[in-house]
Protein backbone atom coordinates (compact mmCIF):
# COMPACT_ATOMS: atom_id res chain seq x y z
CA UNK A 1 0.00 0.00 0.00
CA UNK A 2 2.88 2.28 0.54
CA UNK A 3 3.84 1.76 -2.71
CA UNK A 4 0.89 2.62 -4.17
CA UNK A 5 0.23 5.62 -2.60
CA UNK A 6 0.46 7.81 -5.58
CA UNK A 7 -1.77 5.50 -7.49
CA UNK A 8 -4.52 6.57 -4.87
CA UNK A 9 -3.02 10.36 -5.87
CA UNK A 10 -3.69 10.24 -9.40
CA UNK A 11 -7.16 8.97 -9.15
CA UNK A 12 -8.08 11.87 -6.38
CA UNK A 13 -6.34 14.40 -9.22
CA UNK A 14 -8.90 12.37 -11.97
CA UNK A 15 -11.74 13.14 -9.84
CA UNK A 16 -10.83 17.31 -9.41
CA UNK A 17 -10.63 17.14 -13.06
CA UNK A 18 -14.29 16.03 -13.51
CA UNK A 19 -15.37 18.40 -11.20
CA UNK A 20 -13.53 20.87 -12.67
CA UNK A 21 -15.67 19.97 -15.76
CA UNK A 22 -18.57 19.82 -14.27
CA UNK A 23 -18.45 23.36 -12.78
CA UNK A 24 -17.32 24.62 -16.15
CA UNK A 25 -20.67 23.04 -17.32
CA UNK A 26 -22.63 24.57 -14.20
CA UNK A 27 -21.93 27.93 -13.57
CA UNK A 28 -20.63 29.42 -17.00
CA UNK A 29 -22.60 31.02 -19.49
CA UNK A 30 -22.99 30.15 -23.19
CA UNK A 31 -20.93 32.14 -25.99
CA UNK A 32 -22.54 34.76 -27.72
CA UNK A 33 -21.19 33.35 -31.02
CA UNK A 34 -20.46 29.79 -30.81
CA UNK A 35 -23.22 28.82 -28.23
CA UNK A 36 -22.38 25.62 -26.52
CA UNK A 37 -19.37 24.25 -28.50
CA UNK A 38 -17.21 26.76 -27.20
CA UNK A 39 -17.15 24.58 -23.89
CA UNK A 40 -14.58 22.29 -25.56
CA UNK A 41 -12.06 25.17 -24.69
CA UNK A 42 -12.08 24.03 -21.22
CA UNK A 43 -10.04 20.58 -22.04
CA UNK A 44 -8.84 21.89 -25.11
CA UNK A 45 -6.55 24.73 -23.55
CA UNK A 46 -6.01 23.17 -20.43
CA UNK A 47 -4.13 19.76 -21.98
CA UNK A 48 -2.54 22.08 -24.22
CA UNK A 49 -1.54 24.88 -21.31
CA UNK A 50 0.29 21.38 -19.78
CA UNK A 51 1.46 19.81 -23.01
CA UNK A 52 3.27 23.21 -24.37
CA UNK A 53 3.90 24.91 -20.49
CA UNK A 54 4.33 22.23 -17.78
CA UNK A 55 5.66 19.35 -19.72
CA UNK A 56 7.72 21.53 -22.08
CA UNK A 57 9.33 23.08 -19.01
CA UNK A 58 9.97 19.46 -16.88
CA UNK A 59 11.47 17.91 -20.45
CA UNK A 60 13.83 21.15 -20.72
CA UNK A 61 15.06 21.58 -17.48
CA UNK A 62 15.64 17.77 -17.16
CA UNK A 63 17.21 17.52 -20.46
CA UNK A 64 19.76 20.86 -19.56
CA UNK A 65 20.18 18.69 -16.53
CA UNK A 66 20.70 15.54 -18.24
CA UNK A 67 23.62 17.04 -20.45
CA UNK A 68 25.32 18.68 -16.72
CA UNK A 69 25.34 15.85 -15.10
CA UNK A 70 24.01 12.36 -16.97
CA UNK A 71 22.28 10.04 -14.87
CA UNK A 72 19.80 7.19 -15.78
CA UNK A 73 17.35 8.62 -13.06
CA UNK A 74 16.94 12.00 -14.80
CA UNK A 75 16.72 10.34 -18.09
CA UNK A 76 13.92 8.70 -17.06
CA UNK A 77 12.47 12.19 -15.79
CA UNK A 78 12.99 13.56 -18.93
CA UNK A 79 11.34 10.38 -20.77
CA UNK A 80 8.22 10.90 -18.44
CA UNK A 81 7.80 14.20 -19.60
CA UNK A 82 8.09 13.06 -22.69
CA UNK A 83 5.06 10.38 -21.92
CA UNK A 84 2.79 12.52 -20.33
CA UNK A 85 3.76 15.16 -22.66
CA UNK A 86 2.11 13.29 -25.92
CA UNK A 87 -0.60 12.53 -23.83
CA UNK A 88 -2.08 16.23 -23.31
CA UNK A 89 -0.87 16.75 -26.76
CA UNK A 90 -2.72 14.16 -28.40
CA UNK A 91 -5.68 15.28 -26.52
CA UNK A 92 -4.76 19.16 -27.67
CA UNK A 93 -5.15 17.72 -31.01
CA UNK A 94 -7.80 15.81 -30.65
CA UNK A 95 -10.73 17.95 -29.26
CA UNK A 96 -8.99 20.89 -31.14
CA UNK A 97 -9.90 18.73 -34.29
CA UNK A 98 -13.65 18.49 -33.20
CA UNK A 99 -13.43 21.92 -32.00
CA UNK A 100 -12.66 22.76 -35.84
CA UNK A 101 -14.95 20.49 -37.03
CA UNK A 102 -17.82 22.34 -35.48
CA UNK A 103 -16.54 25.81 -35.85
CA UNK A 104 -14.64 26.11 -39.26
CA UNK A 105 -16.11 23.12 -41.09
CA UNK A 106 -12.96 21.14 -41.54
CA UNK A 107 -11.26 18.42 -38.89
CA UNK A 108 -8.17 19.08 -40.17
CA UNK A 109 -6.56 21.81 -42.35
CA UNK A 110 -2.58 22.42 -42.41
CA UNK A 111 -2.64 25.80 -40.59
CA UNK A 112 0.63 27.60 -38.29
CA UNK A 113 -0.94 26.44 -35.33
CA UNK A 114 -2.08 22.77 -35.91
CA UNK A 115 1.28 21.96 -38.20
CA UNK A 116 3.66 22.98 -35.15
CA UNK A 117 1.44 21.44 -33.07
CA UNK A 118 1.26 18.24 -34.66
CA UNK A 119 5.20 18.65 -35.23
CA UNK A 120 5.23 18.71 -31.52
CA UNK A 121 3.62 15.30 -31.18
CA UNK A 122 6.02 13.65 -34.30
CA UNK A 123 9.23 14.99 -31.79
CA UNK A 124 7.68 13.78 -28.74
CA UNK A 125 7.51 10.25 -30.60
CA UNK A 126 10.93 10.52 -31.87
CA UNK A 127 12.11 10.61 -28.80
CA UNK A 128 10.33 7.63 -27.53
CA UNK A 129 11.34 6.15 -30.45
CA UNK A 130 15.04 7.37 -29.96
CA UNK A 131 15.14 6.35 -26.06
CA UNK A 132 14.31 2.89 -26.99
CA UNK A 133 16.38 2.07 -29.90
CA UNK A 134 19.79 3.60 -27.94
CA UNK A 135 21.44 1.62 -25.75
CA UNK A 136 21.73 2.09 -21.95
CA UNK A 137 24.63 4.48 -21.04
CA UNK A 138 25.83 7.78 -21.29
CA UNK A 139 25.70 8.07 -24.87
CA UNK A 140 21.94 7.54 -24.86
CA UNK A 141 21.47 10.61 -22.38
CA UNK A 142 23.31 12.89 -24.39
CA UNK A 143 21.55 12.19 -27.37
CA UNK A 144 18.02 12.00 -25.66
CA UNK A 145 18.92 15.28 -23.52
CA UNK A 146 19.70 16.85 -26.88
CA UNK A 147 16.89 15.86 -28.21
CA UNK A 148 14.75 16.94 -25.34
CA UNK A 149 16.10 20.40 -25.61
CA UNK A 150 15.08 20.46 -29.27
CA UNK A 151 11.57 19.63 -28.92
CA UNK A 152 11.11 22.54 -26.67
CA UNK A 153 12.53 25.29 -29.03
CA UNK A 154 9.06 24.21 -31.09
CA UNK A 155 7.39 25.23 -28.01
CA UNK A 156 7.17 29.35 -28.48
CA UNK A 157 6.97 28.74 -32.12
CA UNK A 158 3.64 26.91 -31.28
CA UNK A 159 2.72 30.04 -28.81
CA UNK A 160 3.67 32.51 -31.86
CA UNK A 161 2.28 30.91 -34.90
CA UNK A 162 -1.10 32.90 -34.56
CA UNK A 163 0.33 36.48 -34.38
CA UNK A 164 3.54 34.86 -36.92
CA UNK A 165 1.53 33.40 -39.48
CA UNK A 166 -1.95 34.52 -41.19
CA UNK A 167 -4.44 31.70 -39.65
CA UNK A 168 -7.48 29.89 -38.98
CA UNK A 169 -7.14 29.39 -35.02
CA UNK A 170 -8.09 32.50 -32.72
CA UNK A 171 -5.56 34.55 -31.75
CA UNK A 172 -4.54 34.50 -28.36
CA UNK A 173 -6.97 35.08 -25.51
CA UNK A 174 -5.67 34.63 -22.29
CA UNK A 175 -2.34 36.52 -22.04
CA UNK A 176 -3.11 39.57 -24.74
CA UNK A 177 -1.76 42.93 -24.81
CA UNK A 178 -4.72 45.68 -24.10
CA UNK A 179 -6.67 43.15 -21.41
CA UNK A 180 -8.94 39.82 -21.80
CA UNK A 181 -11.45 39.59 -24.23
CA UNK A 182 -13.31 36.94 -22.27
CA UNK A 183 -16.04 37.18 -19.49
CA UNK A 184 -14.81 36.49 -16.05
CA UNK A 185 -17.01 33.53 -15.41
CA UNK A 186 -15.89 31.85 -18.19
CA UNK A 187 -11.84 33.26 -17.53
CA UNK A 188 -11.82 32.29 -13.86
CA UNK A 189 -13.64 28.95 -15.23
CA UNK A 190 -10.91 28.10 -17.83
CA UNK A 191 -8.40 28.90 -14.85
CA UNK A 192 -9.08 26.85 -12.44
CA UNK A 193 -9.38 24.00 -15.53
CA UNK A 194 -5.57 24.39 -16.01
CA UNK A 195 -4.74 24.37 -12.59
CA UNK A 196 -6.44 20.87 -11.97
CA UNK A 197 -4.79 19.31 -15.18
CA UNK A 198 -1.41 20.60 -13.85
CA UNK A 199 -2.12 18.73 -11.19
CA UNK A 200 -3.46 15.71 -12.65
CA UNK A 201 -0.27 15.97 -15.04
CA UNK A 202 2.20 16.08 -12.23
CA UNK A 203 0.48 13.51 -10.80
CA UNK A 204 1.00 11.19 -13.71
CA UNK A 205 4.57 12.34 -14.28
CA UNK A 206 5.16 10.92 -10.63
CA UNK A 207 3.53 7.70 -11.27
CA UNK A 208 5.36 7.43 -14.40
CA UNK A 209 8.63 8.35 -12.95
CA UNK A 210 8.44 6.21 -9.86
CA UNK A 211 7.04 3.19 -12.23
CA UNK A 212 10.46 3.44 -14.38
CA UNK A 213 12.85 3.33 -11.30
CA UNK A 214 10.73 0.52 -9.68
CA UNK A 215 11.12 -1.60 -13.08
CA UNK A 216 15.11 -0.31 -13.22
CA UNK A 217 15.71 -1.57 -9.43
CA UNK A 218 13.96 -4.86 -10.34
CA UNK A 219 15.98 -5.29 -13.14
CA UNK A 220 19.12 -4.74 -11.66
CA UNK A 221 17.72 -7.44 -8.27
CA UNK A 222 17.25 -9.74 -10.92
CA UNK A 223 20.54 -9.83 -13.06
CA UNK A 224 22.45 -9.70 -9.43
CA UNK A 225 19.98 -12.86 -8.52
CA UNK A 226 21.57 -14.59 -11.59
CA UNK A 227 25.19 -13.29 -11.54
CA UNK B 1 -38.23 32.13 -26.99
CA UNK B 2 -36.40 29.21 -26.52
CA UNK B 3 -32.72 29.18 -26.91
CA UNK B 4 -31.26 27.68 -30.25
CA UNK B 5 -27.51 26.97 -30.61
CA UNK B 6 -26.27 27.98 -33.67
CA UNK B 7 -23.67 24.92 -33.63
CA UNK B 8 -25.81 21.98 -35.38
CA UNK B 9 -24.85 18.72 -33.38
CA UNK B 10 -23.20 21.03 -30.73
CA UNK B 11 -23.77 18.60 -27.69
CA UNK B 12 -22.64 15.94 -30.04
CA UNK B 13 -19.00 17.26 -30.24
CA UNK B 14 -18.67 18.57 -26.72
CA UNK B 15 -19.65 15.03 -25.30
CA UNK B 16 -16.99 13.57 -28.14
CA UNK B 17 -14.48 15.95 -26.90
CA UNK B 18 -14.82 15.40 -23.31
CA UNK B 19 -15.40 11.35 -24.00
CA UNK B 20 -12.43 10.70 -25.34
CA UNK B 21 -10.13 12.71 -23.18
CA UNK B 22 -11.93 11.18 -19.90
CA UNK B 23 -11.74 7.55 -21.13
CA UNK B 24 -8.06 8.54 -22.58
CA UNK B 25 -7.41 9.96 -18.94
CA UNK B 26 -9.00 6.87 -17.16
CA UNK B 27 -7.13 4.40 -19.33
CA UNK B 28 -3.54 5.48 -18.92
CA UNK B 29 -3.94 5.58 -14.91
CA UNK B 30 -5.37 1.95 -15.01
CA UNK B 31 -2.11 1.17 -17.38
CA UNK B 32 0.39 3.04 -14.86
CA UNK B 33 -1.90 1.02 -11.71
CA UNK B 34 -1.61 -2.01 -13.68
CA UNK B 35 2.34 -1.77 -14.35
CA UNK B 36 2.46 -0.89 -10.82
CA UNK B 37 0.98 -3.84 -9.16
CA UNK B 38 3.42 -5.61 -11.53
CA UNK B 39 6.32 -4.48 -10.87
CA UNK B 40 5.28 -5.24 -7.37
CA UNK B 41 4.36 -8.61 -8.09
CA UNK B 42 7.59 -9.58 -9.58
CA UNK B 43 9.62 -7.94 -7.08
CA UNK B 44 7.94 -10.04 -4.56
CA UNK B 45 8.52 -13.12 -6.29
CA UNK B 46 12.12 -12.04 -6.62
CA UNK B 47 12.18 -11.70 -2.96
CA UNK B 48 11.38 -15.09 -2.25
Amino acid sequence: MRESKDILAGLIGLVLVFIGWWYAFSFTPVDAQQGAVYRIIYIHVPAAASALGLCSLGLLVTSIWGLLKPSEKILQASRSWVEVGLIFTTITLLTGSIWGKSTWGTWWTWDARLTTTFLLAILLLAYLLLYNSLRQGKQRIRICSVLGILICVDVPIIYKSVSWWRTLHQPSSIIEQGGRTMDPAMYNALLLNIFLIAIFSTLLWMIRFKNLRLHDQMTQDSFEGVS
Amino acid sequence: MDYVDPIKNASFYIYLSYGLSGFLFCAVLTWLAVCRINILAFRKALEK
